[in-house]
């Protein structure tokens, strides 16, 4: 086969190029085809595995391109675009092999360093070290000195018992820095450092640092850890006071951090030897006395500092938390005591000077949960005031706002109709947020939505109407997915999900807000696959890009970030298999069926048919599910088994009968066929393939129609009504029984003929009734607040307007359903109860006195659902007069 | 309290709470990983103890550095954020304080920014951190269309503060030497 770019051949690759640039793969797949039975080129043939990748055909994009490779090519642009080819089948193993064959070849500069950037792609440490050695021993250029010494730091980081290389790396790292020049200073010190890190050599990294104060701008912060890891907390201290106090107009936080961190230390140190009871009392003495010394200065350094007038009010705070998370930190390892008078009146100064800042009470989370009952009781107490009836402006809001989470974070509830009341109150007082912006009373929505749990629908209904007053605060929405779960909205859930703008690696991170739902996925959950399919393409794509970030790294001589690159790649493959296991765990249980032989006859003739179905895409899918059974490949068939739900079976089926239509010799054949297919696979997935049935019953219809057979045609078409009509009604009743099962969403849609069909077909009466009537006393407690003639109830109907038209509404209907004669019949003479009844070893008398007890009850319930009712609209009334 | 420390890949996992926000873009992995690699001193990341990503800042060096005339080695702040709930307590100043440091470190001639002609609470802290309209980007953004304000703080390598003064204070995107 020829490599040789001919202008025909460029034009027909240009045409292909364009075609995959617009996404039509199978138009550019069919070019393929056809420029290559014209023109027997290995680019076109490059192109052609390219294109059956995007289309999904990896196994046959792999064929393909392993038949080029086989031509041992050695255009560079041909290599270029195999590499590309197998880089998005990730097929880096691959990659490599390619690429030590060429330089095994061809051992040149070039191909040396595509294989070295290949294995480092790969993380393949090892191999990237012999083949920087070879090159630089081949070329005797220092450059890949440079690359052999980072692989051996990076060898010896992943391998302690590899150690021994790091005297190659210090011999190799003479030789680099007797040539100026070859990488940027820092970057020089940095790799010197990794080594002599690696080593264990502190004392020697102690000497670099001090001796690189002007090329890292961390130095002293670096040589402060240092003397902190050799116990020498005295002399980090000091160094660290030193910065601080010079950059006290702007802080460097990470100096205040490190500072207390180190003091801890100091103490931590002594408390370690205290517990090992060392013999010697001396050292023992001297190590207690240095961490006491330590915390003196340290307190007394911030206390200055945090009262200094010339200090910002933002230095000062974060002296002042500084202060706290030492005080944390000794009262935790219980090494200060009798701290209450200490402590409290600094917490209590703290939230009155700084309760402006939405963070208030969360800064101090690490010294409040130390705090006892009593201790707590007193802190509440010396900021009642904060409790104030009346908020006139946003600095009352504030107080009060950090009072009521301080009083959530203690597990005291406040009133919900004062919590509302706050609300309306913070909506008057806060202008509308600015993009980015969150409301201040926001929090309060937060915190009724996690702590009033006792109806979902309460914290629901409240979130729904804070989002729009407060559109850019995500935490609203977190918090109603949350919330939604709990009821199962899987709807709603995606609705929100998809309203945050989620992209690219937050897939991975906040996936699991959406895919803790597949569990109950089946595969009509159509939303959940796309869902699925954003992950995917994440994980398709993401190795790609972090393969090219290693290598700008290596180029970078940036050692450290290589790992982290590293790191982060396991972290996310793990994640991976994970999120595999997920979406696999529902196709593997019906491979486990089909293993156990229950769908045997089924896959049989399925795979006997398969010839029959020509639709490239559509018979993947099939493939796929046959190959669960012969080799379950989760990771193979992760990708399109996510998109596999029935409506490609119904794709695979109108396209088929579509292509044979109008030939009318086969039409029949063709129908009986994909009717003994669609048959056999309601094993599979009964119900919808019923549902799709009709469908197709349909279509067949139109088929013998237009194929000009009328006589069957009729035939089919009364069948087909009849089909259509029973499975019309069975998809509905499905429908609602399904929205029922999953989640009481009905209650935000429902009407009487719903609620009649659920009742009717679902046969589960008493779950919907007591399902209604937990809803309902949901909203009765401020219904029946407003009768107490409370003034706050008005306005906390009004947060309520929503849920309560819908509760009139809904029980509006519900009043109607339960004076429907048909519905009363119904319940009275329940053809299910009746049926356990009849099991029942009972005598007539017995059995009607039981069905007699069961109607009673179900009255019964009927009853105290009117009266619910009732008291809702008599409440109401109020608010809608 | 909060730690300055260098942003790792593995913060891609749990930046959300910064990056929800509607006014921060979330980027490719390619993206972050660019600034990784090359330039992973210029990349901090503002941590809370209990290990919550309050806010952080990403920026690279660029433009050529022994070259007196031109005067063009700078550092870029590509993107400074902080999570809503840790807002107006100092810390994105702090995070462009590093930025600055770094590029002195570097003896770059000036920070520079783009930003939203529209963001007026950006353009004041910028402006309160000692920044200056350089010149505007005529549609340097999309979704939706805006020009961008180029702003410009010296560092102490322009003692004269000559990189602050240009003789067009309208140029579009393509004229743009660093992007």
């Amino acid at each position: 086969m020829s490599t040789e770019m001919t202008p025909g051949v460029e034009r027909k690759l240009r045409l292909i190029h364009d075609l995959i640039e617009s996404k039509q793969f199978k138009k550019a797949l069919k070019q393929c085809n056809t420029s290559l039975k014209k023109s027997d080129n290995l680019m076109l043939l490059t192109m052609k595995s390219f294109v059956l990748q995007k289309l999904g055909e990896e196994q046959e994009s792999l064929a393909v391109i392993e038949d080029v490779i086989n031509h041992n090519p050695t255009n560079q642009t041909l290599l270029d675009l195999i590499t590309i080819v197998l880089k998005s089948l990730n097929r880096y193993d691959r990659l490599n092999q390619l690429y030590a064959e060429a330089f095994k070849r061809n051992p040149t500069r070039e191909s040396g360093e595509t294989l070295f950037n290949s294995y480092a792609s790969n993380f393949n440490y090892d191999e990237q070290y012999k083949i920087a050695f070879q090159l630089y021993k081949t070329f005797n250029d220092l450059k890949y000195c440079i690359l052999a010494v980072e692989s051996i730091c990076l060898i010896a980081m992943h391998d302690p018992s590899q150690v021994k290389l790091l005297n190659l790396a210090t011999l190799f790292f003479g030789k680099i820095k007797q040539n100026k020049g070859l990488i940027p200073i820092a970057e020089l010190v940095e790799l010197e450092l990794v080594i002599e890190n690696l080593k264990g050599k502190d004392l020697e990294v102690l000497r670099i640092l001090q001796e690189s104060r002007e090329v890292l701008s961390d130095a002293i912060i670096r040589e402060a850890e240092v003397h902190q890891k050799l116990k020498n907390n005295i002399k980090a201290l000091s160094l660290i006071k030193e910065l601080m106090i010079k950059e006290e107009v702007t802080p460097n936080l990470t100096v205040f951090t490190k500072y207390v961190d180190i003091v801890i230390s100091g103490i931590q140190g002594s408390v370690d030897i205290q517990a090992q009871e060392l013999q010697c009392k001396d050292l023992l003495e001297e190590i207690v006395e240095e961490g006491k010394t330590a915390v003196v200065i340290a307190y007394s350094v911030l206390s200055t500092l945090s009262k200094s007038p010339s200090s910002s009010r933002n230095f000062k705070r974060t002296c002042q938390l500084a202060i706290f998370h030492l005080f944390a930190c000794l009262i935790e390892k219980n090494y200060l005591h009798n701290y209450t008078e200490l402590i409290l009146p600094k917490i209590q100064e703290y939230i009155r000077d700084y309760c402006d800042i939405p963070s208030v009470i969360e800064d101090l989370k690490n010294v409040l949960s130390i705090l006892t009952d009593d201790e707590v009781g007193k802190l509440m107490e010396s900021i009642q005031d904060f409790n104030m009836p009346d908020v006139t402006g946003i600095k009352d809001l504030c107080k009060v706002l950090a009072y009521v989470k301080l009083a959530y974070k203690f597990a005291k509830p406040l009133d919900l109709g004062i919590l509302l009341n706050l609300y309306k109150k913070s909506l008057t007082l806060e202008a509308s947020p600015k993009k980015g912006e969150h409301r201040l009373g926001d929090i309060i929505m937060m915190i009724v939505s996690k702590h009033f749990t006792s109806t979902h629908y309460v914290p629901q209904v409240l979130l729904e109407h804070a989002i729009p007053q407060s559109p850019y605060n995500y935490f609203l929405k977190l918090q109603l997915i949350n919330n939604y779960s709990k009821t199962e909205f899987t709807k709603k859930i995606i609705e929100v999900y998809e309203s945050l703008d989620i992209k690219s690696v937050q897939h991975e991170s906040l996936g699991y807000l959406v895919f803790g739902e597949l569990n109950d996925w089946r595969l009509w959950k159509t939303d959940l696959s796309k869902m699925s399919n954003s992950s995917e393409k994440f994980h398709r794509y993401y190795a790609i890009d972090l393969a090219e970030s290693t290598n700008q790294a290596y180029q970078h001589h940036h050692v450290a970030q290589v790992l982290d690159f590293a790191n982060f790649k396991h972290k996310v493959d793990s994640s991976l298999y994970f999120h595999m296991t997920q979406i696999s765990s529902i196709y593997m249980e019906l491979a486990k069926k089909l293993q156990e032989g229950s769908y045997k006859m089924n896959t049989d003739f399925i795979h006997k048919n398969l010839s029959e179905f020509t639709e490239t895409f559509d018979t993947n899918v099939l493939n796929d599910y046959l190959k669960i059974k012969e080799k379950p490949n989760t990771r193979e068939i992760f990708g399109r088994w996510s998109n596999m739900h029935v409506f490609d079976f119904e794709r695979l089926a109108i396209a088929f009968i579509c292509e044979h239509s109008s030939e009318s010799t086969k039409t029949q054949t063709t129908l009986q066929k994909m009717q003994e297919v669609f048959s056999q696979m309601q094993n599979v997935n009964s119900f919808y393939i019923e549902c799709y049935k009709g469908i197709l019953d349909t279509m067949s219809v139109l088929c013998v129609l237009k194929a000009g057979d009328l006589e069957n045609g009729t035939k089919l078409m009364s069948n087909a009504l009849e089909t259509m009509e029973k499975l019309k009604k069975i998809a509905s009743e499905f429908e609602l029984f399904q929205r029922f099962k999953n989640g009481q969403e009905f209650v935000y849609e429902c009407f009487m003929d719903d609620l009649k069909k659920i009742a009717f077909s679902a046969n589960c009466f008493e779950p919907i009734i007591a399902m209604v009537l937990n809803f309902l006393k949901g909203m009765v407690p401020q219904s029946k607040s407003s009768k107490k003639g409370k003034k706050t109830t008005v306005d906390t109907f009004s947060v309520y307007k929503g849920v309560i038209a819908r509760v009139i509404e809904m029980s509006e209907s519900f009043l109607q359903l339960l004076q429907n004669e048909e519905f009363l019949r119904y319940i009275d003479s329940d053809s299910k109860i009746q049926r356990e009844i009849e099991q029942i070893p009972l005598d007539e008398v017995n059995k009607a006195e039981k069905m007699a007890e069961i109607i009673q009850a179900r009255r019964g319930l009927i009853k105290e659902i009117c009266v619910e009712i009732h008291s809702i609209k008599s409440s109401s009334s109020t608010l809608f007069r | 309290m909060t730690s300055l420390r260098c942003f790792s890949m593995l913060d891609l996992l749990k930046f959300n709470k910064v990056n929800l926000d509607i006014l921060t873009e979330t980027y490719n992995v390619s993206f972050y990983g660019k600034y990784l690699a090359k330039w992973p001193e210029y990349c901090k990341v503002a941590e809370s103890p209990s290990g919550d990503i309050q806010g952080y800042v990403l920026g690279k060096v660029e433009g050529d550095k022994s070259n007196e005339e031109k005067k063009n080695w700078h550092g870029h702040v590509t993107a400074v954020t902080v999570a809503p709930s840790y807002r107006r307590q100092g810390l994105a100043k702090a995070l462009m304080k590093y930025l600055e440091d770094t590029t002195i470190m570097h003896n770059g001639f000036f920070v520079d920014l783009f930003v939203r002609k529209s963001n007026e609470v950006a353009i004041g802290m910028y402006e309160g951190m000692g920044y200056r309209v350089y010149r505007t980007v005529v549609n340097y953004y999309s979704q939706p269309e805006e020009d961008a304000y180029d702003m410009r703080k010296a560092m102490p390598r322009d003692k004269d503060k000559v990189t602050l003064y240009t003789d067009r204070n309208c140029i579009s995107p393509s004229e743009l030497e660093f992007h």
